[in-house]
């Protein structure tokens, strides 16, 4: 009988990236509660398979997987994010500034796909751009190239309302 | 103030944290899961699967098998039954010589009684008077 020997692995494995993994998850899902169902059933296929231990890079390993079942994700066939305001935070905001959580949910939901994970993977899930050519079949140039894009387009999103988008210095 | 640089938006950015997601509910799933390995299966399943044979063994009526240990007898051949190719060749087997086999063959069905109040059409022929 295989012992649940990676348990302990994959448990700190969850909570060291599963914030992130979470938010990647709910940019290609559209939602929190999906995403979350997503997360869960990556991480107890892990626990079952021995996977895990074959991969290189482990980080990289977990957002293929999380990426691979939310796109398998039978509901998510139309592939655009429709953002409920009313739905689950996926941040949580500096100062408790939720209008602004919601400023950026909605301006990341904007984003073509392909430019929304790359913006989660390099920005939450701090991926080079070399992990995530690897990890979404690009090229290092097109990752970045893409990354790039969706500053502005954010950036001209969240900073066009007056008083929103201070400047962190 | 807005921010310009692209650098100090990621900074930005990176002040909302991502929220951590709930427990993994793995405790309870992976153990019940796997109580029992396919090993394990397997060896309950073997088990079982002599018990049902012991049972079936046990329980069902013996048969004797019928056993044929040589061939058919000249005795045996001439029971009132057709001749077959099988016991030609044992009566070809066993008789002294050809002619004797051809003649245990061919007089076979005569070994059959006529029933009563029937005559058999050599018998009546020879009754009956030539005529000169």
């Amino acid at each position: 009988m295989r012992p649940t020997r990676t348990t302990p692995e994959v448990e700190q494995l969850y909570s060291q990236h599963g914030p992130a993994l979470l938010l990647f998850a709910a940019a290609i899902t559209g939602e929190r509660s999906r995403a979350q169902d997503v997360l869960h059933q990556v991480f107890l296929k892990l626990l079952e398979d021995q996977h895990l231990r074959r991969a290189a890079d482990v980080k990289a390993y977990l957002f293929a997987c999380v990426r691979n079942a939310a796109l398998n994700d039978a509901r998510v066939s139309r592939r655009n994010v429709a953002l409920d305001d009313e739905g689950l935070a996926w941040f949580e905001p500096p100062a408790r500034d939720f209008a602004e959580e919601k400023n950026l949910r909605r301006a990341l939901a904007e984003l073509p796909d392909d430019q929304r994970e790359v913006t989660v993977l390099h920005v939450w899930g701090e991926l080079t751009f070399a992990q995530i050519a690897d990890l979404l079949t690009i090229s290092a140039n097109t990752a970045a190239s893409r990354y790039r894009y969706a500053l502005v387009r954010l950036r001209e999103s969240m900073c066009a309302k007056e008083g929103s988008c201070a400047d962190p210095r | 103030m807005p921010i310009r640089d692209d650098e100090q938006f990621e900074k930005y950015l990176k002040q909302f944290h991502p929220v951590v997601p709930e427990a993994l509910p793995m405790k309870e799933q992976v153990r019940v899961r796997r109580p029992l390995s396919f090993a394990a299966w397997a060896a309950v399943a073997a088990v079982l699967l002599a018990v049902v044979v012991s049972v079936l063994l046990h329980w069902l009526p013996h048969r004797p098998k019928e056993v044929r240990t040589s061939r058919p007898g000249v005795e045996e051949l001439n029971s009132p039954q057709p001749l077959t190719i099988a016991k030609a060749n044992a009566l070809l087997g066993e008789a002294p010589s050809f002619k004797a086999a051809v003649d245990n063959m061919a007089f076979q069905s005569e070994s059959k009684p006529i029933s009563e109040g029937r005559y058999s059409a050599l018998a009546l022929l020879s009754e009956e008077e030539t005529k000169q």
